[in-house]
């Protein structure tokens, strides 16, 4: 279960995931490879809900739907929207690579900034979810993206950010799922929140990626 | 009533066969007199006394008919029918001599009360011995009344 | 969170084995084999002790892994010598270095799980987990197998589905028979080309699959209450056919023989109905033309019952004349009564000319029957000309003035024949004139409801309305002591009737003359028909 944290233990309040009972400390990070559409919304859907009854701001990063796609999907499934700082759904494209190029540590601190602004605005907590194919469409820099997953996992220490990342197992290769599955401490599998048994830490993982052919 | 020459209406289209009939009959034993007619209407007119035969004293009422079945413009078979049908002179004999056998000819001459149906011999001696029995028979054996 | 210490041996024990064990969990979401080789290869030569790892998928349309055509690229083997059972396949030597897992159920063999290893000490304590992980995805390539046979099968049938409706399609098309189906809201779903282009003739609209009956023929109320009860009667079970007939003008109505019956599903209820509609047009007057020859065979056949009745009857009565008198004379020569002898002798030889001048009508009313001389074009008046001229003599004698009508028609046919009934017509009227002052016959002909009536016009002695119906009979004589055998009017009907006409007689009365009608449609050529 949870692993005592460098930060101070009490800092660290538990949430709800919305598509399982466990709940789970802020700042899970967590894949979902999934395969089939159905499944991928059931989860999302629950995970974002779940954010927005919490009372938590919530981010949204779309790439196979359009963002008024994606409020149409919620809205559909009975999920009330609030206001836009509340709940943003944005580009996933323009969110990651914003000068038109992918730069982790850019990203990193995108991140790192909405954590500081939800805590600012009197969230609670702060979530986020990304469809993660913008990174095949060949983006300078795109190559980087498991450097950054690895990377977030510090961030996500100080700055405890619930997210889930989505792959789609049909459209990223083998080889890529064995290595997301190596930058995420936990995954979402058959819809159980389970430890990835393939994590590695980050500084080890950088270690071998960066030592590859 | 015996004794008087019985009157014998022979309906008869083919002269030569009236001519045979006519020799028969004048060599007959049994006294008659014979009048002939050649087609149906003039037997309807000679019964029923119109026309030429207005007259009674030359168109005596007929003792017994001699009808041949096939006539000009009114048909022996019509002629039977309209003869039996007329209570003036359904009691006269009426009897067919006729060249046709045939079973229907002879059906229907019966059906319309034909007294009697002769089939006319090729042979000569049958002929003559045919009508002389028919003389006999018909004008001195049966009898009728006036 | 942080990863368990990385130099701990039981720690790695249980991730690798966790990793293993998860592996198999994360298999179903790879969309191909390829991906999945690509997942598993790196992830198990990540397990201690292994050296390197490959897969070789079988049973698949393009095997990957190890199979290049025929060959194993493995060990460059025959594909026949690599055995499922064969823990070593390929020939792979050194058993201690190599592990092959065969991946394979109770339904089949799907390839093999390929470990090469470089430290058996530190792999064997992997080795069940590995082999695990074999089994699930053995499974997991069953299951894609299968379906992926399962869709093989159904997209063949679909294409045999295809192929087969498109020759049935065929089959409909080609059928010059009127085909179509209606489902059971009234709307016309399958039909051919002949069953369109009869309906957009008739009814004048373009008809298209899935239009319904009621909008189709909304323009031809009567057309459609008869369609609505017919199909009607389909869609509720019953099977049944009907003759109709369809077109406007009269030349141009056609027959057709309408066959309905109900389509039915595997239940047995109603869905549909289908309709095929066969031209009979030309069955239907072939039909109707043998009727009407039968009509005729058998009136035909009632004339030549009377007439051998008659004739029989007719030579009988001469025979027994003859034989009698034969007999009469035979007395007669015996008494040698000379005028007797001649009376006699008179008789018998009227008795044997009546019979020649019989047999010889015979005769003639046979020939009357066949046209024996090609047709030529003659115009009546031409016929009439010459046959004034053949009867002169007798029209003379007689003291007739005949008087011809105006007009041309021009008469296809036998010449000879055709004369023929106007001589014997000429011949009769003269014979009944009678004694009269002014005796006159008119020759002429006249249009009468659409056809040519021609007609012979005497003011002789008439007939009596009762005999005017017999007046053609085969031996007729209504008057028994005119000359003649009574066959002439005989003769001219026959010829009428050959040349598809008929005749009749009008008279008002005894002593007021009488007219012979008489029709050729077949000798008339139809562009002068009338012309007067």
């Amino acid at each position: 279960m949870a692993q005592t944290q460098t930060g101070s233990r009490s800092e660290i309040p538990m949430t709800q995931m919305g598509f399982t009972q466990e709940t789970f400390p802020a700042g899970t990070h967590m894949c979902l490879i999934y395969s089939q559409e159905a499944e991928r919304r059931n989860i999302i859907g629950k995970f974002l809900e779940s954010g927005l009854l919490a009372g938590e701001k919530v981010a949204y990063f779309a790439d196979t739907l359009s963002p008024d796609e994606v409020r149409g999907w919620l809205r559909d499934i009975g999920i009330e929207l609030p206001d836009v700082d509340g709940f943003s759904i944005s580009d996933a494209t323009k969110t990651y690579c914003s000068s038109g190029e992918f730069v982790p540590e850019t990203m990193l601190d995108t991140l790192r900034k909405f954590y500081r602004q939800a805590k600012e605005e009197g969230y609670p907590n702060a979530r986020v979810s990304g469809e993660m194919s913008w990174a095949l469409k060949g983006i300078p820099g795109s190559d980087r993206l498991m450097e950054y997953e690895a990377l977030i996992n510090e961030i996500l220490i100080t700055h405890p950010v619930t997210a889930i990342c989505q792959y789609d197992a049909s459209r990223f290769s083998g080889a890529t799922i064995l290595d997301v599955l190596k930058v995420h401490p936990m995954m979402v599998v058959h819809g159980q929140i389970v430890h990835n048994p393939f994590y590695m830490r980050p500084r080890d993982f950088l270690k071998d990626f960066q030592g590859r052919p | 009533m015996k004794g008087e020459p019985v009157v014998i209406l022979l309906v008869e289209d083919d002269l030569a066969h009236a001519e045979i009939v006519r020799r028969n009959l004048e060599s007959c034993r049994v006294a008659n007199q014979l009048i002939h007619v050649s087609d149906g209407q003039a037997a309807l007119n000679y019964v029923n006394r119109q026309g030429d035969y207005s007259d009674p004293a030359t168109s005596p009422r007929p003792g017994v008919i001699l009808l041949d079945l096939r006539l000009p413009k009114v048909d022996g078979l019509e002629v039977l029918q309209r003869l039996k049908s007329d209570p003036q002179f359904s009691s006269i004999p009426v009897v067919i001599l006729t060249t046709s056998q045939t079973e229907y000819d002879m059906v229907k001459a019966y059906a319309l009360h034909a007294n009697s149906y002769l089939v006319k011999p090729v042979d000569f001696s049958q002929f003559s011995q045919l009508l002389e029995t028919f003389g006999y028979y018909w004008l001195a054996w049966n009898q009728h009344p006036h | 969170m942080n990863t368990p210490p990385a130099d701990t041996s039981e720690g790695m024990d249980f991730r690798v084995i966790g990793q293993i064990v998860s592996a198999s969990g994360l298999l179903h979401v790879f969309p191909s084999e390829t991906e999945m080789g690509n997942f598993l290869v790196p992830l198990l030569t990540g397990v201690p002790g292994c050296q390197s790892t490959s897969v070789c998928f079988r049973k698949l349309a393009q095997p990957i892994g190890g199979v290049r055509g025929e060959t194993c690229s493995l060990c460059a083997r025959s594909l026949a010598q690599c055995s499922e059972t064969s823990p070593y396949p390929c020939g792979l030597v050194e058993p201690g270095k190599v592990r092959a897992y065969p991946l394979e159920t109770a339904g089949g063999f799907y390839g093999h799980l390929i470990v090469r290893i470089a430290s058996q000490r530190e792999y064997v304590r992997y080795e069940p987990f590995v082999q695990n992980l074999g089994n699930a995805l053995a499974i997991i390539l069953e299951n894609r197998w299968q379906q992926a046979a399962m869709q093989a099968a159904k997209e063949n049938l679909e294409q045999l589905v295809k192929k087969r409706t498109a020759e049935l399609g065929k089959v409909i098309e080609s059928s010059r028979d009127l085909i179509a189906t209606m489902d059971s809201d009234h709307r016309y779903m399958v039909f051919n080309s002949a069953f369109h282009d009869e309906f957009q003739k008739v009814y004048g609209r373009d008809l298209k699959p899935g239009d319904s009956m009621t909008e189709a023929l909304a323009h031809v109320p009567d057309a459609f209450a008869q369609s609505w009860k017919y199909w009607g009667c389909a869609l509720a079970g019953e099977d049944f056919t009907i003759c109709q007939e369809f077109g406007d003008a009269p030349l141009d109505r056609q027959w057709y023989e309408l066959h309905f019956s109900p389509i039915r599903d595997s239940a047995g209820h109603v869905i549909g109905a289908v309709h095929v509609g066969r031209e009979i047009t030309e069955r239907k007057r072939a039909e109707a033309e043998m009727r009407k020859s039968s009509l005729e065979i058998q009136h035909k056949n009632a004339e030549l019952e009377r007439f051998l009745y008659t004739a029989s009857h007719d030579l009988k009565s001469p025979l027994v004349t003859v034989r009698n008198f034969l007999g009469y004379l035979e007395q007669d020569l015996a008494a040698g009564a000379a005028g007797k002898i001649a009376e006699d002798m008179d008789f018998i030889l009227g008795a044997a000319d009546k019979m020649r001048r019989l047999l010889d009508d015979v005769l003639e009313l046979a020939r009357a029957g066949c046209i024996v001389a090609p047709p030529v074009r003659v115009t009546f008046r031409q016929l009439v000309d010459e046959v004034l001229s053949t009867v002169a003599g007798r029209i003379a004698e007689c003291g007739v003035t005949v008087t011809v009508g105006d007009g041309e028609v021009v008469l296809f046919g036998d010449r000879v024949r055709l004369a023929e009934v106007l001589q014997n017509l000429l011949d009769n009227s003269c014979k009944f004139m009678g004694d009269q002052p002014a005796p006159r016959i008119e020759i002429g002909f006249e249009p009468r409801a659409g056809e040519t009536v021609f007609f012979v016009r005497d003011n002789g002695i008439g007939l009596d309305p009762r005999h005017q119906g017999k007046v053609f009979g085969l031996f007729e004589k209504l008057d028994p002591r005119a000359e003649g055998t009574g066959i002439g009017l005989a003769i001219v009907k026959r010829i009428v009737e050959v040349h598809g006409g008929r005749i009749w007689v009008e008279s008002p009365g005894v002593g007021k003359g009488a007219a012979f009608f008489f029709t050729l449609p077949d000798a008339v050529e139809p562009t002068s028909q009338g012309e007067k």
